[in-house]
């Protein structure tokens, strides 16, 4: 046979011509060979290979990669089926399903939306009905995926607000705001609810940390109470010593309550010129781990109740 | 001090506490240790000098759970 060349009937009608017989070119080169269920016609559902194209192109911008996978199995065996096999499958009805899952898949439906769910039970391409089942599954997991990563997104999204809105108050004009906004503040009861008796006195202990100030918050059930305290040159008991702002060693002429207390900044030296909290927090002179003591006098006629607290404060 | 005076003691703590009654000038609107022993104070003579401390280490809940 000459390449290039149809083959003709080998058995024509004495004195006709001989006709050609059914052939297709199977290669592209002039390979002329009949057409049979052997060597069936080869045909492409273009209209249906373009979509299933469209559709894993979309699906790939969504990265289930598992999906992606059956997807191009999917295309694969619809473009190698052969031509008995594709009129079979209803090519305009699985193409309006494709083009609804594309358009689903795209706007992120459900995949209860797909219809999918509807594929006939008597579907006559079993391989293609499977491969649609399977297609279904994973796009339930992709649903289950993308419902994930729609929720870390969102704290994702809250997470760069609060930094935003932080930022925010950072810079101002573009430049770094160096003000400093931020402060640390702990307290302890140095006294707890104790008990000291008329015109008598209690010590308590105290020790200083790392805090940048330290207050001393006072309450008492019974007027008529003045504080004295060590400073970092003395340690005595004995209340020759004030180095708290504003002093307390004149009797106090209020009863504050624990919930209420009334405050001094304890400077850690007696420094009596200082006459403001400015001032004071120059003069406050705190060692780290220092031990201090502070005597609490009870100068009234009556038990009170006296709750003592250490504040600290960083900034 | 004798296991019947502390008992005692933390009867009459626990009878106080029983019967607590807000006090809205020194912000207590719930039992608080430092209400109790002003009460506690008030109310008898307090030879002992109790406080806080001594409540929380000799008394039972909820007492010694008292802020």
């Amino acid at each position: 046979m000459t390449q290039g060349r149809l083959k003709r009937e080998p058995n024509p009608e004495p004195g006709e011509v001989a006709g050609f017989t059914p052939q297709h070119d199977t290669t592209g080169e002039g390979d002329f060979k009949d057409t049979s269920p052997k060597n069936p016609f080869p045909v492409k559902d273009k209209k249906l290979a373009d979509k299933i194209d469209k559709l894993t192109n979309a699906t790939k911008e969504n990265k289930p990669a598992d999906l992606v996978g059956e997807l191009e199995k999917l295309t694969d065996a619809t473009k190698n089926n052969k031509p008995s096999d594709v009129q079979k499958i209803e090519a305009e009805e699985l193409a309006e399903k494709l083009k609804e899952l594309i358009d689903t898949t795209k706007e992120n439906k459900p995949a209860e939306e797909f219809a999918l769910s509807n594929i006939p039970s008597d579907y006559p391409d079993e391989a293609v009905k499977k491969e649609l089942e399977s297609m279904k599954e994973t796009q339930s997991k992709m649903r289950e995926t993308q419902s994930e990563m729609i929720e870390a997104l969102k704290n994702t999204n809250e997470g760069l607000q609060k930094t935003n809105d932080f930022l925010k108050d950072v810079i101002e004009d573009g430049a770094v705001n160096n003000r400093l906004t931020g402060s640390k503040v702990e307290y302890e009861k140095i006294a707890n609810s104790e008990t000291v008796k008329p015109n008598s006195s209690k010590t308590f202990e105290f020790e200083i940390k790392d805090e940048d100030y330290s207050y001393i918050g006072f309450s008492s059930t019974e007027k008529k109470w003045t504080i004295k305290t060590s400073n970092i040159f003395y340690g005595g008991e004995d209340g020759a010593s004030t180095a708290i702002y504003p002093r307390r060693s004149s009797n106090q002429d209020v009863a504050p309550s624990s919930n209420a207390p009334l405050i001094s900044l304890f400077m850690g030296v007696n420094n009596r010129e200082v006459n403001s909290y400015a001032e004071a927090k120059e003069s406050s002179f705190l060692s780290d781990e220092e031990k201090h003591k502070l005597r609490f006098n009870n100068n009234s006629d009556n038990d009170t109740t006296a709750t003592i607290y250490l504040i600290r404060k960083w900034t | 001090m004798s296991k019947e005076r502390k008992q005692e003691i933390i009867d009459n703590l626990m009878e106080i506490y029983e019967n607590f009654e807000p006090v809205p000038d020194m912000l207590f609107y719930e039992p608080e240790m430092f209400w109790l022993i002003m009460e506690y104070n008030n109310k008898y003579d307090n030879e002992e000098i109790i406080g806080g401390r001594w409540v929380i280490e000799n008394a039972p809940s909820p007492l010694k759970d008292l802020d």
